[in-house]
């Protein structure tokens, strides 16, 4: 691993070196040679003197098919060619792409190896490139700026203003877009600090949901003194588990937190603002030392697992299904037992989300970013056609688009179905029994759509939307009556959805982008601060160092490792992102 | 057994009780892992996975094998990997065998400059990018010939035999094969290289795992699928676990989806110690077969003080 970090440091540096003896060559040369934009916008205006070779609007893109190619990490080995996304491109937009996948953990030498030999493929599809990075090798001419061409961008145009956090996160310091990051538009993707609370168990001691961070601990005492799961055991109950840090666990934490005021999906690292758009660290706060306070109190009392840091995703799931936990936040195993007992046992577990303590009035429940953070595609500035190119990213902000980057097509991958509510189901059954795949998704991501999301710009769920779209009245009829089985996704949400309108919700910190200096800094102190926070956080809530003793010389070490400076990026970086907020 | 036992008296019978005994100790931790791989490969993956798998089989099966049996890939891998191991290893050996004899030889004109240059390589790349771009101009990028026939001599290997041919070839056997009108080429091909199985042994052993395992070139310089060497699919398959482990993680998905998911974790920990165990068989297989002559070979090759 090492090796390859210097192996990469050591390529970057000569990519540095040749990117800098192409360009005098080039010079030499009568200086036509320069990977910049600015060719490329030069031919594009001669040709549009002559004849346009893409339409403005409508489709197909172009009458006549172009060529270009694409390259990006592909986890599963498929031929992207092959695909039917790509296929349906060609059909539908006359945009012929000749594709070139590499494994994914090859990408990344690779795309370095196409920057520095000058040879990028006009679409970087997948790539993951951060959006610092993406921003860097957009100034320094290799990636194509484009909000040059936004009035060929109806749809990616209206979705920047529905969500003007997109639109600041992919500008840079200038302005330019320099790639597509995906967004989730829905509350119920957004509301995914998915913790959970046994109903049963809760009866079994009988108590209320709790409301404040006094009663949850009540409840949680019973739990451990009691025979709540009713097994006739009264020791075998764990009463909250988690997994700090990693898996699926590491969300309860999130919603626990925000009972002290601490709203976000980050861990240890969680920046907030305050009214006046000052940027601090939460882990610096009182707050935040109340709930470690809390968490260390709860583990002394052993309503904590006392595994909450060592176990595995396995060791996890296994307790949660064995019924001997009360608490946890492990969405993927409650799936399995949606799946492996009975889709009616959703009712057996709330939907915890969250308590107030003496820090905060009113419950509230983090909610995520709509933006995820990176970039999933990006244009070469050396292509020959940046609008037919621009126009094929808008085509995915369509609705059309959405679907077809989800499901395939109608009638080729899918039939639409209704249930029993109206929703719109894309009923899968009879395309893909003989592809001899052993999944629905399995044979999606062979041979329909990408696997990582490549052309999913947006996260697109139509049983979300209609969750989200419903009255209070109508999520408790699908909770009520609708069938399980049909839409389970619906009822899931549905019930998720319900509680959150309970309480009151915040957004989570934005992502925000650095520049290429901005992030050399921070690198600097970043990971040293958080690696530092989460080892002193599993030491307070266990016990090994009393918080109250240590607060201080934790607050002053964390600021000798650089806290100010490093905030003072951060601060930089946020009002940036504000400025382009407005 | 016992008889040599009795022999022994005192401190000998303490000795032959230490060492037995760390003998066994380390066989023990050479066989573990090697039985814990074949057994998991067949076993329950749930139950690899919370550790009551200790060391035999629970609940066998041989699902794993018929996945990765019927996994095309790994075929045309296999396939591909043995073409350029085999190919590969010749080339190698054509390359390095008669550079190393030239080097040997007490009448090679400056030997020490070349040998110079050679270490040098040993110590210094010219690099990622520039390799590649070297790569690129000669039209090798995506083609089979990149495997084959870049790093052709490794100057470790050379060292080897050119050490070993200086060290058990005596010069006198070349003059008497001089004075016989013995020509420089027929001297190498009758004469030294009869005497230099090991030597050839040990080369075929170390170039040949090099391109059984070879997997970064593949990545780098190939693009079409048909060409991989079977750990770059290999590697593939265990990336399909670590896709679905972050899938799950983000909990986007419709409870279906979700569980066909948890399915693939599942699977994904089963295939990959069979993935194991088909990828190494060949060259287990191999060894014990090599086995006493690179003893012999790389006590005799190695660079002596």
């Amino acid at each position: 691993m090492k090796m390859h970090k210097a192996t990469r440091m050591f390529s970057l540096l000569l990519a540095g070196l040749m990117a800098v003896s192409l360009t005098s060559c080039g010079d030499d040369a009568g200086g036509n040679s320069s990977p910049g934009g600015s060719d490329s916008n030069s031919a594009g205006s001669s040709q549009q003197e002559e004849s346009l070779y893409y339409n403005k609007e409508g489709y197909p893109i172009c009458d006549d098919p172009i060529t270009v190619t694409a390259s990006g990490a592909e986890g599963r080995g498929v031929d992207w060619n092959e695909l039917l996304v790509f296929q349906t491109i060609e059909d539908k937009l006359g945009i012929h792409i000749e594709c070139n996948p590499y494994p994914a953990d090859a990408w990344e030498t690779q795309l370095t190896l196409m920057m520095t030999t000058n040879d990028l493929p006009d679409i970087i599809c997948q790539g993951n490139i951060s959006n610092a990075d993406a921003n860097q090798y957009g100034q320094e001419g290799y990636l194509l700026d484009m909000s040059q061409y936004l009035d060929l961008m109806p749809n990616f145009t209206a979705r920047m203003d529905q969500d003007p956090a997109l639109a600041a996160y992919l500008r840079d310091e200038n302005g330019a877009i320099y790639g597509i990051s995906k967004t989730r538009d829905s509350l119920c993707s957004r509301a995914v600090a998915m913790t959970y609370l046994n109903n049963n168990w809760l009866e079994a001691v009988g108590m209320e949901y709790p409301q404040t961070t006094e009663e949850l601990y009540n409840v949680l005492k019973a739990f451990k003194e009691q025979d709540a799961n009713e097994n006739g055991d009264p020791n075998d109950e764990i009463p909250l588990s988690l997994t700090f840090d990693q898996y699926s666990g590491m969300r309860g934490e999130y919603v626990l937190r925000s009972a002290f005021g601490i709203y976000g999906y980050q861990s240890n690292y969680q920046l907030q603002t305050d009214d006046a758009g000052k940027v601090y660290l939460a882990e610096a706060t009182d707050n935040w030392k109340e709930y470690v306070k809390y968490m260390n109190r709860l583990y002394e009392d052993g309503l904590l697992d006392q595994d909450s840091f060592i176990q595995t995703n396995e060791e996890y799931q296994a307790k949660i299904l064995n019924n001997t936990t009360g608490m946890f936040s492990s969405w993927s195993t409650l799936t399995l037992i949606f799946n492996t007992q009975s889709a009616e046992c959703y009712k057996d577990f709330d939907f915890f989300t969250g308590v107030s303590s003496d820090l905060t009035d009113e419950t509230v429940y983090p909610l995520w970013n709509t933006v995820t953070a990176g970039t999933i595609l990006n244009i070469s500035a050396d292509t020959q056609y940046p609008e037919a190119l621009c126009r094929m990213v808008d085509y995915f902000y369509t609705e059309e688009g959405m679907i077809l980057s989800t499901n395939g097509l109608e009638g080729v991958t899918f039939n639409y179905k209704e249930d029993a509510y109206g929703v719109k189901i894309f009923d899968k059954t009879g395309f893909w029994e003989d592809s001899g795949c052993e999944s629905t998704i399995d044979w999606l991501y062979k041979s329909v759509i990408l696997s990582s999301g490549g052309w999913e710009f947006v996260q697109y769920n139509p049983s979300q939307r209609v969750v989200d779209e419903s009255t209070d009245e109508q999520l408790e009829e699908y909770i009520a009556d609708a069938d399980p089985v049909e839409s389970a996704n619906l009822v899931i949400n549905a019930y998720k959805e319900a509680a959150r309108r309970k309480v009151k919700s915040c957004d989570d910190y934005p992502n925000v982008v650095y520049t290429s200096e901005e992030n050399d800094q921070r690198n600097k102190y970043f990971t040293a601060i958080q690696n530092y926070i989460q080892s002193t956080k599993a030491e307070f809530i266990i016990g090994t160092q009393d918080i109250d003793a240590n607060w201080d010389t934790f607050l002053q070490t964390l600021d000798s490792m650089g806290l100010q400076e490093l905030l003072a990026i951060e601060q930089a970086a946020y009002d940036r992102y504000a400025v382009n907020l407005k | 057994m016992k008889q040599k036992l009795k022999h022994l008296q005192g401190k000998d019978l303490i000795f032959v009780c230490i060492n037995s005994f760390l003998l066994i100790l380390i066989f023990c931790v050479t066989v573990y892992p090697l039985i814990f791989v074949i057994s998991a490969s067949v076993s329950d993956p749930a139950a690899v996975s919370t550790g009551e798998m200790v060391l035999l089989p629970v609940s066998p099966s041989l699902e794993a094998y018929q996945f990765v049996l019927s996994y095309q890939a790994i075929w045309t891998g296999y396939l591909n990997t043995i073409f350029y191991t085999f190919l590969g290893t010749l080339i190698n050996l054509a390359a390095t065998i008669p550079c190393a004899y030239a080097l040997s030889r007490k009448d090679c004109p400056l030997k020490g400059l070349i040998m110079t240059l050679f270490m040098i390589t040993m110590y210094f790349s010219g690099g990622l990018i520039p390799g590649y771009l070297n790569i690129v101009s000669m039209g090798l990028l995506n083609t089979r010939l990149v495997m084959l026939i870049s790093g052709a001599v490794s100057a470790y290997n050379l060292i080897v035999a050119r050490t070993f041919f200086a060290n058990t070839i005596p010069w006198e056997l070349h003059e008497a094969a001089f004075l016989d009108g013995c020509s420089d080429f027929r001297l190498l091909t009758r004469i030294v290289l009869p005497l230099s199985s090991p030597i050839i042994v040990v080369l075929i052993l170390y170039y040949g795992v090099g391109h059984w395992n070879s997997y970064f070139n593949a990545m780098i310089y190939l693009q079409d699928r048909a060409k991989y060497p079977l750990q770059v699919f290999l590697r593939e398959i265990l990336t399909l676990g670590q896709f679905a482990d972050t899938a799950l993680a983000t909990g986007d998905y419709s409870p279906e989806d979700m569980a066909s998911l948890l399915r693939q974790v599942e699977k994904a920990d089963m295939i990959k110690y069979a993935v194991i165990v088909v990828s190494t068989l060949p060259m287990m297989v191999i060894y014990p077969w090599l086995q006493k002559y690179f003893a012999k070979g790389v006590m005799i090759g190695s660079v002596k003080g």
